[in-house]
């Protein structure tokens, strides 16, 4: 039996095997393969043909998408948000905020005009838009001419941010919150009444009251600039804060704004109604410098 | 001789194969062992020693006690089950799988992430919270689809193994002097076992005393006619000897009383099982290709994930951003629904078969079925009914179809009728006489009871036999070839003398001829005549058995004679030719169609089979599997010796017969060409060995190659073959484990279904990758844009998993319950190079829908932060702003966003892209529902298609709008008009695609099938 052979046991393959050649033999036929003249698998008309294919492709898919794209322009107005107020995202309740915009903290020192230099001239940037604006140029402290009272007595200026369509709900003057400061309280007894609707700003240190704090631009922000719908030329009303804090003492001030519709959350994580501004003054001789950091809040 | 035949058969088995079993690895030694063991002498000895040997009692059996020792010794006498998959070993792969490491790993970083994100807080908007979700998602992603999986292919295998163990055959044995009814598997050596007719020979037996008593040992040696056994030793060899009968073999008629020599895997079929277990089994097409897959993208996706990470490590400096962006790319690229997808694919597809009467055995084998491009079928039971039927009738020099009955009062005729109702020794079974004629059992061969059947039917047999009872007989034998009955006659009260064997034989004996007009001298010429008609039938593929009868003359033989069968007392001469009848296996109803659909669908279907030549050459006309003429049509019409056929008219054929003794002499090279050379090749007179030889030729042809069969000795082809068919009813065990798939109902019609099936798995399977890869762009690209772009991110990590995992998975699915395209069948065969996952595919899936989907989100994105009043100039380039919670960004009307704000703004627009993406994916389902005819056509009658899109937009609708899944996956409800802003895209890819498919269908232009038919 064991001369017999019908084949099977000679028979070790079952499949053809697979083109043979070292690897790099097969690659650079994969790369260009000279027997069909084809380059990377196509040959140069299958690659025209392919490359035309998707240019095709491509461009109605693009004019496709131009044309959504269009349609979505055309249909928005770029003066007007789509969602306002509580539709939209932002919210109804604007958040507030201080300028010169400060990210993170850094040392401040007075004899160095280095170090506030970048702040004077953030500031001078942003008046500018203002300079036409007669109730601006009206002010006397905390303009360019005083250097805004860097490096000693630096002012702050505190602004809501812009909500579409926004309107105040003032406070009635004759029955002001109860946990307003008494400060405020008597400075807006002694306004005419045509100057009480206003969105009123108070600020304090958090931990000391040694600190002095002036609001030589008054105290409120005028009603007659709300509400804002993205009118030409818009300018945020401005509360301008002169800070004078002691040297070498790390301070946080606390602005708040209040109106009816200005809901106040004092929570740190989701603040509201209020902005924080730390200011940290280095004094290497005996006289003041500088130094702000915070975060800008709602 | 065949009995050397055989024992050559089944001893070459072992001999052949034994170097590729050498290659295997299974121990040399062992295997000698095994072929020595063939000889154990059982055979030679008497009861008595039997007695000793096994320490039995052949009156009394075993004692029940030590016939329970024997079995804790040597176990159960079942054959050892082919390896499977133990349930841990399928739950291991669903779980820690290629894809699931990848996303343990994944998992395993945003835990790491969570714990120390207190720590590690760097400000890139990652809460600790979202790497825990991110964490949970991604586990209960790996557990749900490993677990699905795992049930899946769990309930598969119990469908599998409930078959097997469909019925357990039981065994009648003798212990402690009584008889008892066992289970087969406790049978042990040295056991009294009685066997009767119809059941299975329930171990290796050594017969004691036997009556009558017959088995199929066909598994075993390859002969088909059932051998007659003895008490006696006939044969040195125990495979030979008559004494001996084998486990499994079929007992056709008789009983008898034996001693069991072997049991279990010790038997010889569990010998040759034991070899098949051993042969290697060749990974299925489609397992090769979903394993190239997996490997292919993951090696994309990591590549990919770690480009990201290099890039945003450069970007951002941050190790932990730039480790979760790699994740998000990785997790982007692997689909990981696609397994569980593919799974429940091809269990569908299984279950589909199943109904269709073709078990699979394993998934992937459903697949291979449908790129056969060849099938070694079997005759008997396949292609043909496997029942004799009376074809034709022959008297009166003319032949008679089995339905023309105009004759039948012809003095000819009746007298052929008469005789071929008498001269017969099958019965009816007696239990099953009130059922219709068709349908009662025959106790007797197969071409007597085709016999009796089709008397019974059109002339009363039985009737006509109780009348004229039977009062001598000389049982049929192969040593003279014909068989006598001697008859009294009711009507003419005398004897009746009719002989029944080879026409040809037959014939000798006779001097005179009937016809209608009287009788006729047998001439030379009248012989030759006669002979002509019988080779006419005969190369009709029938079997012919001739009739002679002799009217016993009253004188010399008075009513009372004794007839003495040994002694002859009766002339057996000088008879008289009655006539013919001629029978045949006839096709299946319907093959020639089925055939005719393979040959449509570029699939060759070769005949092998153990039939002279002739008779299976005659099968495959009928059945279609040859058109053209061979050189054994050239020799039966030129009247010549398929010899003398001129070489050079011979190589003009394009079919041809090749039988076992040519295929011997041939080469590998030989039959390669002449497989190369002949479109339709009918194998006969082959043996079971050539049969896979035969197998692996075509396999080097790069044919994908199903074989059919249903012995022991297929079942080596069987293994062999890309998928091996085994016959569920007249299969044997060792063919069903050897095969890939059984026919329930033996019909070669059920292999065309299964092809049909296979290729529309194969397409619905190209779909469901088609489908699932697409949504990788539009999930990986968002990932581009705020790398190098500086947008907010469009698409979190998380939504990429609720759209690969969630939305994505049923539609995926229902892609498998798609109907197949109706011109299926008409292409040819997948060719072993086209790949699953082609180049088309891949691009049509990444660069042609995906970038559609891609714009679509975009699209949405750009709206929703438009709307916002951030339109999209002021989006570019705000990455470190827009991440950093301390800063403000301006949006383009002036107002100044807080982090918190943009953040909600930013999940708003992940949102809207995510939806939009959910509905470009409805898009692409639809669009891969067809390859190529149009949807009009098609419609949406898949139900199963229907409901998961419509799951599909609840899905979306409940990640939008429920307040959980804001917290969960970080989405934002968005406005009920932004819900549809990817119609136009929809749109679009919709038409685009009926448009590409007209213009494939329409043929206008080549390349657009080449660039975009995948």
């Amino acid at each position: 039996m064991a001369g017999k052979s019908n084949g099977v046991d000679t028979s070790d393959w079952a499949r053809a095997p697979p083109t043979s050649g070292p690897l790099w033999q097969r690659m650079c036929k994969a790369i260009y393969n000279p027997e069909d003249k084809s380059f990377l698998g196509r040959t140069p008309k299958r690659w025209g043909i392919v490359l035309i294919f998707y240019l095709v492709f491509y461009a109605v898919l693009a004019a496709l998408f131009a044309g959504c794209m269009g349609v979505l322009f055309v249909t928005l107005d770029d003066r007007k948000p789509t969602y306002i107020l509580d539709r939209s995202l932002i919210g109804a309740n604007p958040g507030v905020a201080f300028r010169p915009a400060v990210d993170g903290s850094f040392l401040l020192d007075n004899t160095n005009s280095s170090s506030f230099d970048i702040y004077v001239d953030e500031l001078k940037d942003f008046l500018n838009d203002y300079n036409s604006d007669s109730w601006y140029s009206s002010k006397e402290e905390c303009t360019v001419d005083d250097n805004f009272g860097y490096p000693n007595s630096p002012c702050f200026f505190i602004k809501l941010n812009k909500i579409y369509g926004w309107k105040p709900e003032y406070h009635d003057v004759n029955s002001l919150p109860s946990d307003m400061p008494s400060d405020l309280r008597e400075h807006i007894a002694t306004l005419p009444s045509l100057e009480h609707e206003q969105i009123w700003i108070s600020c304090a240190d958090e931990v000391s009251n040694a600190t002095s704090i002036e609001y030589p631009w008054g105290r409120g922000l005028p009603g007659r600039f709300y509400p804002f719908l993205n009118q030409d030329a818009y300018l945020s009303p401005l509360v301008a804060v002169k800070v004078t804090p002691i040297a070498n003492t790390p301070t946080t001030i606390r602005c708040r704004a209040w109106a009816n519709n200005i809901i106040y959350n004092k929570s740190l994580k989701e603040p509201s109604g209020y902005t924080r501004l730390s200011i940290y003054v280095e004094n290497d001789t005996s006289l003041n410098s500088t130094s702000t950091g915070g975060a800008e809040n709602k | 001789m065949p009995h050397h035949s055989h024992r050559r058969s089944s001893t070459s088995l072992v001999a052949g194969r034994r170097p590729s079993l050498q290659h295997a690895g299974p121990d040399v030694s062992e295997l000698t062992l095994l072929k020595e063991e063939t000889h154990t002498g059982d055979h030679f000895l008497t009861p008595t020693q039997l007695e000793v040997v096994y320490r039995t009692n052949v009156i009394t059996g075993h004692t029940d006690t030590f016939a329970r020792e024997m079995l804790e010794t040597y176990g159960p006498n079942q054959l050892k089950e082919l390896k499977g998959n133990s349930y841990w070993k399928i739950f291991r792969h669903n779980l820690f799988g290629w894809f699931q490491c990848v996303l343990w790993c994944g998992a395993i970083l945003n835990f790491v992430g969570y714990f120390f994100s207190d720590s590690l807080e760097s400000g890139d908007g990652h809460s600790g919270k979202e790497y825990l979700y991110l964490g949970c998602v991604i586990t209960a992603t790996i557990v749900g689809t490993g677990l699905f999986g795992f049930y899946q292919e769990a309930k598969n295998m119990a469908v599998m193994s409930g078959f097997e163990n469909l019925v357990p055959p039981n065994a009648t044995v003798i212990r402690e002097s009584t008889k008892k009814i066992i289970p087969n598997s406790e049978v042990v050596l040295g056991d009294i076992v009685e066997m009767t007719g119809g059941e299975v020979v329930p171990a290796d037996v050594r017969i004691l005393t036997c009556t009558n008593f017959k088995t199929d040992m066909s598994s075993l040696t390859g002969e088909s006619e059932p051998i007659k056994h003895r008490p006696e030793c006939t044969n040195s060899n125990p495979l030979e000897s008559k004494n001996m009968v084998y486990f499994g073999c079929p007992i056709t008629e008789g009983s008898a009383k034996g001693v069991v020599v072997a049991t279990g895997e010790m038997t010889q079929i569990g010998k040759i099982a034991g070899l098949v277990t051993g042969l290697e089994k060749e990974e299925t097409p489609i397992a090769k290709e979903i394993t190239h897959f997996i490997k292919l993208i993951c090696g994309v996706a990591f590549t990919f994930g770690l480009l990201f990470f290099i890039m945003v490590y450069v970007i951002q400096k941050s190790w932990l951003s730039a480790l979760q962006y790699m994740l998000g790319i990785i997790l982007a690229n692997v689909p990981e629904g696609l397994i569980v997808t593919l799974t429940v694919c091809m269990t569908l597809s299984a279950n589909n078969l199943k109904k269709k009467n073709c078990l699979a055995k394993t998934l992937q084998a459903v697949e291979t079925l449908g790129s056969t491009s060849c099938i070694c079928s079997d005759k008997t039971g396949t292609l043909t009914e496997n029942q004799m039927n009376v074809s034709h009738l022959f008297c009166n020099f003319t032949i008679f179809d089995k339905n023309d009955h105009e004759h039948v009062s012809n003095h000819s005729y009746a007298t052929l009728s008469l005789a071929a109702s008498l001269n017969l020794k099958a019965t009816f079974a007696f239990d099953t006489m009130n059922l219709p004629i068709e349908k009662r059992k025959i106790l007797g061969d197969a071409s007597e009871s085709a016999i009796l059947r089709y008397m019974e039917l059109n002339r009363s047999a039985t009737q006509t036999r109780e009348n004229n009872p039977k009062e001598a007989e000389i049982p049929f034998s192969s040593a003279y070839k014909y068989q006598v009955t001697i008859h009294r006659m009711q009507a003419s009260h005398s004897y009746y003398l009719i002989m029944k064997g080879a026409p040809e034989i037959v014939l000798e004996y006779c001097t005179k001829v009937i016809t209608d007009e009287g009788d006729q001298a047998l001439t030379p010429q009248v012989k030759k005549e006669l002979k002509a008609s019988f080779i006419k039938l005969a190369n009709m593929g029938e079997r012919v058995i001739g009739y002679c009868d002799y009217n016993l003359p009253l004188d010399s033989y008075p009513l009372g004679y004794k007839f003495d069968t040994q002694q002859r007392n009766f002339p057996v001469e000088n008879l008289r030719f009655v006539g013919a009848i001629s029978m045949i296996d006839p096709p299946r109803r319907d093959i020639d169609k089925s055939i005719e659909l393979c040959r449509q669908a570029g699939i060759r279907v070769i005949m092998v089979t153990g039939d002279h030549p002739v008779t299976a050459l005659a099968i495959s006309r009928k059945c279609g599997t040859i058109t053209q003429p061979t050189a054994y049509d050239y020799a039966f019409e030129h009247h010549i010796e398929l010899s003398d056929v001129p070489p050079l008219i011979k190589n003009q054929f394009k079919a041809a017969v090749i039988t076992g003794d040519e295929l011997r002499k041939m080469s590998v090279n030989d039959l390669k060409h002449a497989q190369k050379k002949y479109q339709e090749i009918t194998f006969a007179r082959t043996s079971p060995q050539q049969k896979l030889f035969i197998v692996e030729t075509y396999q080097s042809l790069d044919h994908v190659v199903a074989v059919t069969g249903d012995g022991v000795n297929d079942s080596p082809a069987l293994k062999k073959a890309d998928i091996g068919i085994a016959m569920g009813i007249t299969g044997t065990e060792v063919s069903k484990q050897a095969a890939d798939m059984i026919l329930l109902d033996d019909n070669f019609a059920s292999i065309v279904l299964g092809i049909q099936e296979g290729r529309r798995i194969f397409d619905n399977l190209k779909k469901t990758i088609a489908y699932t890869l697409t949504s990788n762009t539009p999930e990986m690209l968002p990932f581009v844009l705020y790398a190098c772009a500086g947008m907010p991110l469009p698409m979190t990590l998380i939504l990429i998993l609720v759209i690969n995992v969630g939305t994505d998975l049923l539609p995926a699915m229902s892609l498998a319950y798609e109907t197949s395209e109706h011109d299926i069948m008409s292409l040819p065969p997948r060719k072993p190079t086209d790949h699953l996952v082609n180049r088309v595919l891949i691009f049509m899936a990444y660069f042609q829908v995906g970038m559609i989907q891609f714009f679509a989100g975009m699209y949405a994105y750009f709206v929703v932060f438009a709307q916002s009043g951030f339109f999209p100039s002021s989006i570019l380039f705000v990455r470190q702003d827009w991440e950093s919670p301390s800063a403000t960004v301006l949006d383009t009307l002036g107002r100044t966003w807080l982090f918190v704000d943009r953040k909600r703004v930013e999940r708003r627009a992940q949102t809207a892209y995510f939806v939009a993406i959910c509905w470009t994916q409805i898009s692409d389902v639809i669009i891969c529902k067809t390859r190529r005819i149009s949807l009009l056509e098609k419609g949406m009658r898949n139900h199963v298609l229907n409901a998961s899109i419509v799951v599909d937009l609840i899905a979306a609708l409940v990640v939008t709008y429920l307040p959980l899944c804001h917290e969960v996956f970080g989405t934002e409800p968005i406005s009920w008009h932004d819900f549809f802003l990817a119609m136009p895209f929809f749109v679009l890819m919709i038409l685009g695609d009926e448009l590409r498919r007209f213009l494939i269908r329409r043929n206008l232009s080549k390349w657009v099938e080449r660039e975009t038919y995948y």
